[in-house]
């Protein structure tokens, strides 16, 4: 059981939702949600925003009916020893392999827009130290970060009004010109945005007052929702849409016009500021994924998060290559769909029907 | 008869002590003959305040004829002299101060006069934590003053000071002072418990305490904060704090702290609210200022000088056409420099110091842009960087922002902004893990706490501060509890 001194209060989970879900989604999400709803595709985010608010209500309905309140113990109980156990080491893995394409990815976009040069395996040596500094103490030292993490890079909703001044409104007009199945269909790539939802999993038991946390997690769902919208709407009025076919990182794009006297080329300081952003993302993925691992093998905490550090440091290194990332953050965007829209529900199901049993046994 | 056995060895005891205590250098020793008594008076010299022994107790034994040291108890003006049998004791007792008189013909006992020296320094003006309004006293390095300076402050009863003493040698006098039904209970333990554990042999001021009581003492950044002030430590005792006083020291600590509060300057509060906000704000600009300019100067001129825009980009560049190496050397020289002088600064007498300011800051500057060795506009970013961080209002925290700059110019060099970035993080977590006495030391940024906010990066009026800094976790939060004190 988590020590009362180890738990973070339950405002806290706002901040933690809200940093696991905006990370470097951010910067080139509005290229990819447009295919099928086009300049409607801002409206397909408040759909899978909206969705999203039924898997965290799933979620919290999970979570606050088992005893111990965190994947691993649930999987063990509904499904066994053995099967429990298989399925909470994939969760571990896929969470493993989220903080490794979010890394990666940032990695990228500085290798594109700063460093060409940049050596990943030295960068890494720099990042991986500050990760396990992170990790490998108590809970409220990722939620710190996590906080940080949403308060700091907040300014940069600022700099997107710069753009406002050379966009068209017309490029949204007329508005909901899709029919809705384009809009559902967009909201489906949508959701790959904010998928870091998953973590609440692992840390809903280190959250004082768990059961009035729920609020703030709809709320922290909402408040990334609205990020994403206004990015999207600034996006969607800045371009008109065969211009965001050839973006790839389309808010990069929106910093680059910004200029102030003493400052041309805002978007080295958005990256460098966004790192702020993405680092309570592999922070709160690894330390998620760690935690699971240690309550499902029991070994030390700290061992686990260097193990799984090694296995960071040398996936980021091998995976290299605009299409080999791409394809990873495809593979991981589509598994965490399944596991939110899909396993979620269908083991809050198996979930009931297991405690029915047992209720009915006893 | 066996009584009078005891007797005679006793006074074998004596004079052995007798014996043993004239082997020092500083100790003396009369000998009076009173028609059948004859008494001994012995004294350290070094200790002793030997103009009142001259005033008040060598005429009042040599005019009367005393048979009973108690009858000498009674005639003699001092306070707190006492009776003791054991000649054992005598030694540490004379160490501290005390005259000792013996009496040979009657029962053998000692009685102890405390007259220990005291010479200390006037209590002067604050010269650390100047203000230009408000109170003009500073602590001295004498406890029992500096704890009148603050008991005279606060005039409650509740106003409790545990006593101790610390260090093997020293026996340096420590006391950790708190406001019972303030301060919380278990700080004032904490506080306690780790002065009781300090394994030193020696405690010459009060930061010996800090770094042995010190939450994390690998960290630059200091966890309990220091002043001179007795109007500040007044202030913070009645917030529910815990000070301690060393003797020996004009510092006195406080705990527990957080980040902001080293940026507060205490005049903050004799200003009215809206100046005050404004100084404070200023002053954190400032130390952002001077922590982050040279690193950005560093990381745009050697990676991203695309950032800047062409107009500026030009005085950049003319600035710099002569001289002969990257901008992190440069950093580094012209950082070194102005480290060297405030070192040299320091360590000199005041006169000589100026001089030397002189010297270094127009001589030195001029020359070396002169020279082309480095560009006139990293010599106005290091100078004013250097400005900036003079006005950190307490000095300890001044030298980590002096520390902190170099390994975000490494950063810089490597990766540019980005370097700077991933540095903040580094300093950004490690600030997330320190605590102060156990308390968080980050609050109340995070833990974020709204109602503390009103006193830590402005300061709102008085009437809005009618609760107590919940970071110290007072025992009683509502500062305006009229019935408690107003009787």
């Amino acid at each position: 059981m988590v020590k009362v001194k180890d738990q973070v209060p339950a405002l806290m989970v706002f901040f933690l939702i809200s940093a696991a879900q905006s990370g470097v989604g951010v910067l080139g999400f509005q290229s990819v949600i447009n295919k099928y709803a086009g300049h409607d595709a801002w409206i397909s985010i408040i759909v899978a925003g909206l969705g999203f608010n039924i898997i965290i209500w799933i979620m919290y309905r999970i979570l606050q009916n088992n005893d111990g309140g965190e994947i691993v113990s649930i999987h063990k109980f509904t499904y066994g020893k053995w099967l429990g156990g298989i399925l909470s080491f994939i969760f571990s893995v896929y969470l493993i392999l989220t903080s490794i394409v979010v890394l990666r990815t940032y990695i990228e976009i500085i290798q594109v827009w700063m460093f060409p040069y940049v050596k990943v395996w030295a960068l890494l040596l720099l990042l991986i130290p500050l990760i396990y500094y992170i990790i490998s103490g108590e809970f409220r030292i990722v939620v710190g970060v996590c906080f940080f993490g949403v308060v700091y890079p907040f300014f940069l909703i600022f700099t997107l009004f710069y753009p406002l001044k050379y966009s068209n409104l017309t490029n949204i007009l007329p508005i909901l010109d899709h029919s809705f199945t384009e809009i559902l269909q967009s909201s489906s790539l949508a959701i790959f945005s904010f998928l870091g939802i998953s973590t609440l999993l692992v840390f809903y038991p280190f959250i004082r007052e768990s059961r009035k946390s729920q609020k703030f997690a709809h709320i922290g769902n909402i408040y990334t929702t609205f990020l994403y919208v206004f990015i999207c709407l600034v996006s969607y009025i800045y371009y008109n849409q065969s211009e965001l076919q050839n973006t790839i990182w389309a808010t990069l794009g929106l910093w680059k016009i910004i200029e102030m006297p003493f400052l041309a080329r805002f978007e080295y300081v958005g990256i460098a500021t966004l790192f702020f952003s993405i680092l309570p993302n592999v922070a709160l993925y690894l330390w998620a994924s760690t935690r699971s691992l240690h309550n499902l093998f029991g070994i030390s905490h700290k061992k686990t998060a260097v193990f799984l550090l090694a296995i960071v440091y040398i996936a980021c290194i091998i995976i290299s290559g605009r299409e080999f990332i791409a394809f990873i953050n495809d593979i991981t965007g589509k598994a965490g769909g399944i596991l939110l829209f899909c396993y979620i529900p269908i083991l809050f199901l198996i979930n009931l029907i297991r405690r029915k049993v047992k209720k009915n046994a006893s | 008869m066996k009584k009078k056995v005891t007797k005679k060895k006793k006074q074998r005891d004596f004079q052995n002590t007798l014996a043993e205590l004239t082997q020092k250098d500083d100790f003396i020793d009369y000998q009076f003959e009173h028609n059948d008594s004859s008494i001994c008076l012995g004294y350290l010299k070094s200790a002793i305040d030997t103009e009142k022994l001259e005033k008040y107790i060598l005429p009042q034994i040599q005019q009367n004829d005393y048979i009973d040291l108690n009858e000498v108890i009674n005639d003699i003006p001092i306070t707190k002299s006492q009776l003791i049998d054991d000649p054992d004791q005598l030694q540490e007792m004379l160490i501290q101060g005390f005259v000792f008189i013996y009496m040979e013909n009657v029962n053998p006992q000692y009685l102890l006069i405390p007259i220990p020296l005291t010479k200390t320094r006037q209590v002067g003006i604050p010269e650390v934590e100047f203000s230009v309004v408000g109170p003009k006293e500073a602590f001295v390095e004498n406890i029992d003053t500096n704890l009148n300076l603050v008991r005279k402050r606060i005039s409650v009863p509740e106003l409790s000071m545990e006593k101790m003493k610390v260090g093997t040698v020293t026996k340096t006098k420590v006391a950790v002072v708190s406001i019972e039904g303030i301060a919380d209970k278990e700080n004032v333990r904490t506080v306690i418990q780790r002065i009781k554990d300090v394994q030193m042999d020696q405690v010459i001021d009060s930061s010996y305490i800090q770094q042995a009581i010190t939450d994390n003492q690998n960290s630059p950044f200091p966890q309990l904060l220091d002043t001179e002030r007795p109007d500040r430590i007044a202030a913070v005792l009645t917030e529910g704090k815990v000070a301690i006083f060393v003797d020996g020291s004009p510092h006195v600590l406080i705990g527990p702290t957080t980040l902001v509060e080293f940026f507060s300057a205490f005049e903050d509060y004799f200003l009215n609210w809206t100046l005050a906000s404004a100084f404070r704000l200023i002053r954190l600009f400032a130390v952002f200022f001077s922590i982050l300019i040279t690193p950005l100067y560093v990381a745009i001129l050697t990676h991203h000088f695309e950032l800047i825009p062409k107009t500026l980009l030009g005085t950049l560049v003319s600035s710099r056409t002569q001289v002969p190496f990257p901008p992190i050397l440069e950093a580094i020289i012209l950082e070194l420099t102005i480290e060297l002088l405030r070192e040299a600064g320091a360590r000199l007498p005041s006169k000589i110091g100026q001089t030397i300011g002189i010297v270094g800051g127009i001589v030195i500057g001029t020359a070396s842009v002169e020279a082309g060795l480095t560009s006139n506009v990293l010599l106005i970013i290091v100078a004013l960087a250097a400005l900036g961080s003079f006005t950190t209002p307490v000095y300890q925290m001044g030298n980590t922002i002096r520390l902190i700059r170099f390994p975000l110019l490494a950063f810089a060099h490597i990766y540019g902004i980005l370097g700077v970035g991933i540095c903040i993080a580094y300093i950004m977590v490690h600030l997330l893990k320190l605590t102060s006495l156990g308390r968080p030391f980050l609050e109340p940024i995070f833990p974020f706490r709204l109602t503390d906010l009103k006193d830590a990066f402005i300061r709102l009026p008085f009437d809005k501060q009618n609760k107590r800094p919940f970071a110290v976790r007072p025992e009683k939060v509502l500062r305006s509890a009229k019935q408690d004190y107003e009787k």
